[in-house]
């Protein structure tokens, strides 16, 4: 009789044998396929996506600040109605980019912005 | 080494999982094996144990043991397509009644050990035999056991005397017929 804090190496060896399994790789690509069929590697995690943007987005986030900061100070001046700005993101470039899932490629959105100028 | 491949899955590192799936994939088996009562279900329970822990990867603490962990999954997957397969047997039978009733089993003797002790382990209660497997093929301590099964120490230890009892006890009736 064993012990009951001690393992019975004998009996666990007979229920080893008893509860056999094989072909560990065929499990493996079952499971593999399974997780790959739900996606459940291909979903981007948030902090993923957010990386991916960081740089491009803030460059575009800086430009914009600059080109707001100086489109209020020009106002007093030429009295450029900000409405202009508006006209200028919202132009064929700029809503092409904004259409793409890519991130915004600040060249192009700094072309746009000083093309308003 | 656990933990770390653990927490590259986390990371969404494929090849980290699959190192998991081939180190743990047959003691997940085994244990649902255990609970189950063909293979094919027991295989789509360890399967679905180790979707369920991708799924829930990010709750794993790399601080304790893995394990443990998945295993819990593991057999909580498994209860729940035993659970699945018993209203299915239900419903079968309910609404089933004009067909006929199938003759008895033809008992076929069984040679080999392995397959009498296979056998045995179905008698025992669902718990008592999970944990006698954990504790006794899978290795894990008093302590696990009771951890994977949700139960207190004290119980998973009786749980394992019992098994390892009612299993001695079938075992000699087998062998004296």
């Amino acid at each position: 009789m064993t012990e009951s804090g001690k393992k019975d190496q004998s009996l666990g060896a007979e229920l080893a044998v008893a509860l056999a399994v094989n072909d560990d790789e065929a499990f493996l690509q079952r499971v593999m396929a399974s997780a790959d069929e739900r996606g459940l590697f291909n979903e981007p995690e948030l902090w993923d996506v957010l990386e991916m943007w960081a740089r491009p987005g803030l460059a575009v986030a800086a430009t914009a600040a600059i080109l707001f900061a100086g489109a209020f100070l020009a106002r007093g001046e030429t009295e450029q109605p900000m409405a202009s700005i508006a006209e200028g993101l919202s132009s064929e470039v700029a809503a092409t980019e904004m259409a793409e899932p890519a991130p915004p490629n600040p060249e192009s959105m700094l072309a746009v912005a000083f093309a308003i100028e | 080494m656990d933990a770390k491949l653990a927490q590259k899955v986390q990371q969404g590192n494929r090849e980290a999982f699959a190192q998991l799936v081939l180190k743990h994939g047959a003691a997940a088996r085994r244990v649902c094996k255990t609970i189950l009562d063909n293979d094919q279900d027991a295989d789509d329970a360890a399967q679905d144990g180790f979707l369920a822990a991708l799924t829930k990867i990010g709750t794993y603490d790399p601080e304790r043991p893995f394990g443990p962990w998945l295993m819990r999954v593991v057999v909580n997957a498994a209860r729940d397509l035993a659970r699945r397969r018993k209203v299915r047997i239900v419903e079968e039978i309910s609404t089933d009644t004009a067909s006929e009733v199938p003759g008895p089993e033809v008992e076929t003797h069984r040679a080999v050990l392995g397959e009498a002790l296979n056998n045995a382990l179905k008698q025992l209660p669902d718990r008592e035999a999970t944990a006698v497997v954990l504790y006794d093929v899978e290795g894990y301590s008093h302590r696990e056991v009771a951890n994977i099964l949700e139960i207190p120490t004290g119980t998973a230890r009786s749980d394992v005397h019992k098994a390892r009892r009612k299993l001695r006890e079938i075992m000699h009736a087998w062998q004296e017929n």
